[in-house]
């Protein structure tokens, strides 16, 4: 019961926080209001019971992605991004697909009956958490490293594609 | 349900914005609705399975979010304007010469 | 009764945020004083004498007269911002300290992630740097904050990676595991296995509090201190407070994660027998304090980094560094100690 009421208050905080964001007319602005967004997602996920997440989502996102967005925006002055933004009118061709993907979340969730579901095991701590990665989820970290090798030889190329230009 | 509003907020504003660094945030913002959505059943079905998913693609998106960033400085630096609408090309204009680039 | 009990759990904790911040503030107040006396004495010179006896008064003199200064926002500011900044770096520094604990019994807040958080603190304030250097509506202003939050950004890195040795050390995130492990383990401290990882430690912690030797960012000597110029009055007070603040963070962190906290090693209680009957309180204090010394000692004695000397110390030297300590680490655990 306490947890549906913090749940639908942070709604609202989310919707709230969403309408500022679409108020603001500085760039800068709409990334602080962005920023107050990441750390109540951080909270929520204190709801959620996955403390770990939280820390994660603070120390990732608010702590250096955001960081380096305002790096970017304040280094770069303001007056080349006033960009007109679309009217509401040619919103609605657009929005079609998002209402149709709604529609059909709706009618999955009260036409389909959903079973119980009996995790095979539970962990409750850290460590339990670290072992199980480990043990049963290689596939995972490999898939991790395999992905994060891209990154870097794009960053190379980036680097020594500019520097060969000049 | 928080999960699907913050999931459609970012598409709405991936639609409406025209700053392509307000197209950059709104996806993270769809990529954040993801992560919560995740979380939000591994709690409800107590399985631990959806927090490591939220913890492994966290980091990887870290990444990816770093390098769109560098791709969209140095498209600043080229092109001095960030406006969607004046990105319909996909390859340099040649003065004097051909198409195929001989000159 | 349930409202009961959660009422005096509430008092509880109101009651240790009181004691905890009581104590951390007159202690990072009078470290003012301390560091302007020692720094004095190292350079032949005596610090301020003026004030009450021996000079004791002076942070009370130094509030009275910060509280009473006239407030300047500049013309070009965002109004907002300026004046919240301040209070951004503060809050995320006192709140590091509700995680670390004072003695076994002690703590504010007993998460099972306790390190993180403080990771995260810091994290945080770094927002509060940034903030306040580009609201201020100065190019120097901007310049400066953004040095600075490059530096404390970069920092954690290695901060998190040498962390991140003591925490495999010890299996668990939390600082009251890390010192019973200390106590329990054959080294004594974490220090004597991982010395690598202290040093790097060392180095991170004078980098993440912005200070000497790399105090580039508010050197009174270059561009015209920073982030803090168009500051004045408490708000200047509260950036200053949070630094020493964060000193003492930083150095509680030390003492916990690498010289046992409250505990003394084994080997030097069989050595030393008469050293069991010292109080836990007084074992930690003596060491903290001789931490905040070493941070006001460095101060006075090297010379400042440049910025990209700086940078090119942390990405070549500190991380390579650190992730040779976690692998010495992760065998000696394979080991069995």
């Amino acid at each position: 019961m306490a947890r549906a009421l913090f749940m639908s208050i942070f709604l609202l905080m989310f919707i709230a926080l969403f309408l500022l964001l679409l108020r603001q007319k500085k760039v800068v602005y709409q990334f602080l209001v962005y920023l107050g967004m990441m750390v109540l997602l951080g909270i929520v996920y204190l709801f959620l019971g996955s403390e770990f997440l939280m820390a994660f989502q603070i120390i990732v996102y608010a702590g250096a992605i955001l960081v380096m967005f305002l790096f970017f925006l304040y280094l770069y002055p303001e007056e080349e991004f006033k960009i007109q933004d679309m009217k509401n009118s040619s919103l609605i061709k657009i929005l079609m697909p998002s209402l149709l993907f709604v529609i059909i979340l709706i009618l999955i969730l009260f036409a389909f009956d959903v079973r119980e579901y009996e995790p095979s095991v539970s962990v409750y701590s850290v460590r339990e958490l670290a072992k199980l990665i480990y043990n049963q989820y290689p596939l995972a970290i490999f898939l991790l490293a395999f992905i994060l090798t891209y990154p870097m030889i794009a960053i190379y190329l980036l680097m020594k594609g500019s520097g060969s230009d000049d | 349900m928080i999960a699907s509003i913050i999931i459609l907020s970012g598409f709405y504003l991936l639609f409406t914005k025209k700053n392509l660094l307000l197209a950059i945030l709104a996806l993270e913002i769809v990529f954040n609705g993801i992560n919560l959505m995740f979380a939000t059943v591994s709690f409800y079905y107590g399985d631990l399975t959806g927090q490591m998913i939220v913890l492994l693609s966290l980091s990887v998106a870290a990444a990816s979010f770093a390098i769109g960033l560098i791709l969209v400085l140095n498209y600043y630096r080229l092109k001095r304007s960030l406006n969607i609408e004046e990105m319909t090309e996909l390859r340099e204009r040649i003065e004097d010469g051909d198409r195929d680039g001989n000159n | 009764m349930v409202s009961n009990d959660l009422f005096l759990e509430i008092l509880l904790i109101i009651i240790k945020i009181a004691v905890v911040l009581g104590i951390a503030l007159f202690h990072a107040a009078y470290t003012v004083y301390a560091e302007r006396k020692i720094i004095g004495r190292m350079q032949a010179r005596l610090g301020p004498t003026e004030v009450g006896p021996y000079g004791l008064l002076q942070p009370i003199a130094d509030l009275l007269k910060l509280l009473t200064k006239e407030d300047i926002v500049p013309v070009k500011a965002e109004r907002l911002i300026f004046l919240v900044a301040p209070l951004i770096v503060l809050t995320f520094a006192i709140v590091n300290l509700s995680v670390i604990p004072f003695h076994p019994s002690f703590i504010i807040a007993d998460v099972n992630i306790g390190v993180l958080l403080i990771l995260a603190g810091a994290s945080l304030a770094v927002y509060g740097i940034i903030l306040g250097g580009w609201s201020s509506g100065s190019k120097y202003s901007l310049l400066g904050g953004l040095r600075s939050a490059a530096q404390v950004l970069s920092y954690e890195i290695p901060l998190g990676l040498s962390l991140a040795g003591v925490i495999l050390a010890a299996e668990s995130f939390k600082l009251s595991d890390i010192v019973n492990h200390q106590a329990q383990s054959l080294f004594g401290m974490n220090v004597i296995p991982q010395i690598l990882g202290f040093i790097v430690f060392l180095i991170c912690a004078f980098a993440e509090t912005n200070r000497a030797p790399f105090d580039l960012p508010e050197a009174e000597s270059e561009l015209v201190a920073g982030y803090i110029t168009e500051y004045s009055g408490f708000r200047m007070g509260m950036f200053y407070l949070a630094e020493y603040l964060s000193i003492y963070v930083m150095s509680l962190l030390i003492v916990h994660c690498y010289f046992g906290g409250w505990t003394l090693p084994n080997w030097l209680l069989t050595i030393i027998p008469p050293l069991k009957y010292v109080p836990a309180q007084l074992i930690l204090l003596i060491k903290v304090y001789f931490f905040v010394f070493l941070f006001i000692w460095v101060r006075a004695t090297f010379p400042r980094y440049r910025f990209d000397q700086l940078m090119s110390m942390c990405w070549k030297i500190l991380i390579p560094v650190s992730l040779l300590n976690f692998l010495i680490v992760a065998f000696l655990k394979r080991a069995g100690f």
